[in-house]
């Protein structure tokens, strides 16, 4: 957060040595005040505190817009226990139709389901992630649920591929 | 969820001709765990939902945070605030608003 106001305040006290700048920049405790003048020209500047975030490199806006370069959307958080693994999905306006999910042997993939047009062919999917898992998943038992936009997707671990203990007699 | 944190949400802003529409991305917030409040022209925004991670899990990967959101806004002078509508819906905040009748162009006959 601190560092998108020294960058705040750097800008204000270079745009205010500048002839050419007509406007008032001001932030507390740099260049001119003149009392409750100087919040609302911050207002005016970056009414909804975006460039604090995007300049923040800890910020959610700054991590999703690196993430989105580097294909990583939609933004997953994966939680791990002994028997099952968790994903959620940041996904807000989109519903179950507007997504398709398939289970592999040790991966899951969540892609993008256009909606298909009239007479078209149904357009490639905008986005796609696959994500591989620690062990073989149980598809009977998988479920997912889309809630606020947010995709919760629940896949048990497999039972153990049959190898059984045989007792020996005598 | 840390109850102290607010995020400022991601939003855009539309102006059609005769309305305002406000989208403002509120993954994970249901209706119930958002407040709109409009004084004059200032609009607000908070949320109060409560997250847990599954319990007994440990997380492994994290690219978003469940976090509550807040933010406020002025409207902009050509909007009624009287017509304001909100619906939440999926995690999206839709607001929309009408421009005063008064600002309206309108169209006079010649004699």
């Amino acid at each position: 957060m601190s560092r998108g106001k020294d960058i705040m305040s750097h800008i204000c006290r270079t745009l205010n040595r500048d002839p050419g700048w007509h406007g008032l920049c001001t932030l507390p405790g740099v260049g001119i005040k003149k009392g409750n003048q100087d919040m609302n020209t911050l207002m005016n500047i970056d009414p909804w505190g975006i460039l604090d975030e995007l300049l923040d490199t800890s910020s959610r806006t700054f991590r999703t817009m690196r993430a989105r370069a580097a294909g990583r959307f939609p933004p997953v958080n994966v939680f791990l226990d002994d028997d099952a693994v968790m994903i959620d999905l940041e996904l807000p306006g989109r519903t179950a139709k507007d997504v398709e999910l398939t289970l592999e042997p040790e991966a899951v993939v969540i892609a993008d389901k256009p909606a298909a047009e009239e007479g078209k062919e149904t357009p490639a999917p905008a986005w796609s992630r696959r994500l591989d898992l620690p062990f073989r998943v149980n598809a009977d038992k998988a479920n997912a649920k889309f809630a606020d936009g947010i995709l919760h997707i629940e896949l048990p671990k497999a039972e153990a591929s049959g190898v059984k203990r045989i007792a020996i007699e005598g | 969820m840390n109850n102290e944190k607010f995020t400022v949400p991601a939003a855009t802003f539309t102006e059609r001709p005769e309305d305002y529409e406000l989208k403002v991305m509120l993954p994970g917030i249901g209706k119930n765990d958002a407040e709109l409040h409009i004084e004059g022209k200032t609009l607000t925004l908070k949320t109060h939902a409560s997250h847990q991670n599954p319990a007994g899990f440990r997380q492994v990967v994290s690219e978003f945070e469940r976090t509550n959101y807040a933010m406020s806004a002025d409207l902009p002078e050509m909007a009624d605030p009287a017509t304001l509508n909100a619906k939440l819906e999926n995690g999206v905040l839709s607001v929309t608003m009408k421009k005063r009748a008064e600002t309206q162009p309108k169209k006079i006959a010649i004699g």
